[in-house]
């Protein structure tokens, strides 16, 4: 306990680094500029000069009123530690007050930027679990100082909750190396990069065109409808031709994003193994390093797509307990690796797996019907009743087109859709074109639910979800007796374990 | 940690098919009635004033069917509502609460109380003047599978708020032993 000494300072209110006078204020410049960007533009494309003086004024007064509202957020921002609980005061006009009680931090996490790299300080965020989503946050603090304060966070966290651990196997935990399972090349990167779902991209940035398209066109005046009409042409002709360009330069420009994209946020991804669990520590320009320990770990999902598969890599996320507004940022994702370092994560969340014996079983062939029906016929349906009002006649190609689309895909669904279980946990595994696989031990979850419609109370089937601190796990069209059988064993399961769940 | 791994007959576990639910107080239908009349009178006067609007003057098809279309709902409302209660129950066991609702969507629900952060009573206005409660189990996460069950008598819901959290207390207590 020598840091004790160096810990005093959070007896007493303090305020943050003064570097956060400047990170405030560039925040909230960034908030103004994310939500008006279209002004920005307006303003400097807009033919018609006359208001320009009144947009300046505008825009020094907004600097102003930030620069000041950030310098006294700093001044009123204090935190300290009193009677195990972490408090945090800030704001002008409504004052908060947060207390956090040491036992309930789930995570610790360092953020940092380059800003924050070249200023040497780091932005501290403490997640607690809890329905009511709190999550704190200092946003400058010297790095020395973020480091003591997370040690003696988790210090105080353990000696708060009961554990049948003695002293002395404490400290023996505590002196397991950190190993690390992965390493990601520059190499591996773009593999990574050139797997990512381009076409769900495509459809991003398609959607982010089309919206903001509206929008430029209000504010400046332009015509950009009346300039693709002309370069596409009315004529259908032109148009199919039109799309076969279009959607190629889309997907390309989406392969180039994710590219990218890939790239700053994972370069130089480092995936360890600690002593309680996993860190991911990745990015170009601003390092993140997320960690979770074994415990809060609800479940594991991992992916493959046939590009990943080309390459035998996977995505793993390790979900942590939390509310769902932060739940992505809970989750430890990893967005490229190899069976070794998934096996690894499957035995540590999952010990006895490979022991076990584990039942397959499939859904059934029902779900196929249902599924045509409401995504293929409905959407077919109003899909040609609305062409008929429009007088055309002629489309049923395309709705037929759409409803074999969906019956193929529905029947790739039921036959893949697998799930294995055995006494301690279960394996769902679901794949059209990737392959999803979600591994769940049975005391984790939380909530058991079974849903049933109208057709699958005749059916006698029905939807069975697992709830747990971290998201629900779905299994749809099971037998009914077969998914109460599985609720009676799942809540022996649960209100039989004494092991700490998160 | 010592690994057990004894037998279970799965046969023998206790079975949610035998549970007998718990049917809500009469005067939950009541309150939901009052609440839907509340709902609907203000979407006739909308629709009322909407019908003084040209458009609609003008389209006097248009004003009947937005007529119509207040008329089947309300009526489908108020019969899922009186449906909805004779199908909605709540079971205490000793281990867990289990809850089903929902005419056309049916859902069961249940909950361990090991795994119930925490428990709340509420009440609004039209049913702090039936003397009713709904009962708010809160588990950790989202709000995914977190239970809510209204219309139970004052006294019924502080019960059985006060069984649930002496029963989550106890698993803590047997924890740290």
């Amino acid at each position: 306990m020598t840091k004790r000494n160096d810990l005093d300072f959070l007896s007493e209110p303090r305020r943050q680094s003064s570097v956060a006078i400047f990170l405030i204020l560039l925040k909230s410049f960034r908030v103004i500029l994310g939500q008006a960007w279209p002004i920005f533009i307006a303003l400097i494309f807009n033919p018609t000069k006359s208001k320009d003086t009144y947009f300046a004024l505008a825009i020094i007064g907004i600097t102003a009123a930030s620069a000041i509202r950030s310098i006294i957020l700093y001044f009123k921002f204090y935190y300290y530690v009193k009677d195990d609980e972490l408090i945090i005061e800030k704001g002008i006009f409504q004052k908060t007050k947060l207390n956090v009680p040491f036992d309930r931090i789930q995570t610790i996490n360092f953020k940092e930027n380059i800003l924050h790299q070249f200023f040497n300080v780091v932005s501290l965020e403490i997640d607690t679990a809890g329905s009511k989503g709190n999550e704190f946050s200092i946003t400058a603090l010297k790095k020395d100082k973020a480091i003591a304060i997370r040690e003696f966070l988790l210090a105080q966290k353990k000696s708060s909750t009961p554990t049948s651990f003695s002293e002395e196997e404490m400290e023996e935990e505590i002196e397991i190396p950190e190993e690390e399972l992965l390493h990601l090349s520059p190499m591996d990167l773009v593999k990574i990069g050139v797997s990512q779902n381009h076409l769900r991209t495509a459809a991003i940035v398609f959607a982010f065109m089309f919206t903001s398209m509206d929008y430029i066109e209000t504010l400046t005046g332009w015509k950009l409808e009346n300039g693709i009409d002309n370069l596409l042409g009315s004529n259908s002709n032109t148009l199919l031709i039109g799309l076969i360009t279009i959607v190629p330069t889309f997907i390309i420009i989406a392969f180039l994003i994710s590219l990218v994209r890939t790239v700053i946020r994972y370069y130089n991804l480092r995936f360890i193994k600690t002593s309680m669990g996993f860190k991911v520590i990745a990015g170009l320009f601003t390092r993140n390093e997320q960690s979770a320990s074994m415990q809060k770990i609800q479940l594991i999902r991992w992916t493959t797509n046939p590009i990943k598969k080309v390459f035998s890599l996977f995505d793993i996320s390790l979900r942590q307990a939390a509310s769902s507004a932060i739940a992505r940022k809970q989750s430890i994702y990893v967005p490229g690796c190899f069976e070794e370092q998934l096996f690894a994560v499957r035995a540590a969340y999952f010990p006895e797996e490979s022991q076990l014996s584990f039942e397959e079983h499939v859904i059934h062939p029902l779900v196929i019907y249902r599924r045509v029906l409401y995504f293929g016929f409905l959407p077919a349906g109003i899909f040609l009743l609305n062409r008929y009002w429009d007088g055309a006649t002629g489309d049923y190609f395309w709705a037929i087109i759409w409803v074999v689309i969906v019956l193929l895909f529905s029947w790739i669904y039921q036959r893949n859709f697998k799930y294995f279980v055995s006494d301690e946990g279960i394996r769902i595994s679901t794949s059209i074109v990737g392959r999803t696989e979600t591994l769940l031990k049975w005391f984790k979850i939380q909530g058991v639910e079974i849903q049933q419609g109208i057709y699958q109370r005749r059916k006698n089937l029905c939807n069975l979800v697992f709830h747990t601190a971290a998201g629900t796990v779905k299994i749809p069209y099971i037998e009914l007796e077969k998914a109460k059988k599985m609720e009676n064993f799942v809540l022996y399961k649960i209100e039989n374990s004494e092991e700490p769940w998160m | 940690m010592i690994f057990q791994n004894s037998q279970i007959n799965v046969a023998e576990l206790p079975s949610i098919d035998e549970i007998q639910f718990q049917q809500l107080d009469p005067a939950h239908v009541r309150v939901k009635y009052i609440a839907s009349t509340i709902f609907f009178l203000i979407m006739l006067a909308a629709i009322l004033y909407l019908r003084t609007e040209p458009l609609i003057v003008d389209h006097p098809r248009l004003g009947n069917g937005l007529l119509m279309f207040w008329i089947s709902w309300l009526v489908l409302s108020f019969a899922l509502t009186k449906m909805g209660y004779n199908i909605e129950g709540y079971a205490l066991r000793e281990k867990d609460i289990v809850h089903i609702k929902g005419v056309i969507n049916r859902r069961q629900t249940a909950i361990p109380f090991n795994r119930v952060q925490h428990c709340e009573i509420k009440a609004g206005p039209i049913q702090r003047f039936f003397k009713l409660k709904t009962l708010e189990v809160y588990t950790a996460g989202g709000q995914s599978s977190d239970l809510s069950i209204d219309g139970l008598k004052g006294d019924h819901a502080q019960v059985l708020k006060d069984f649930i959290i002496k029963t989550t207390g106890r698993t803590q207590h047997d924890e740290e032993e």
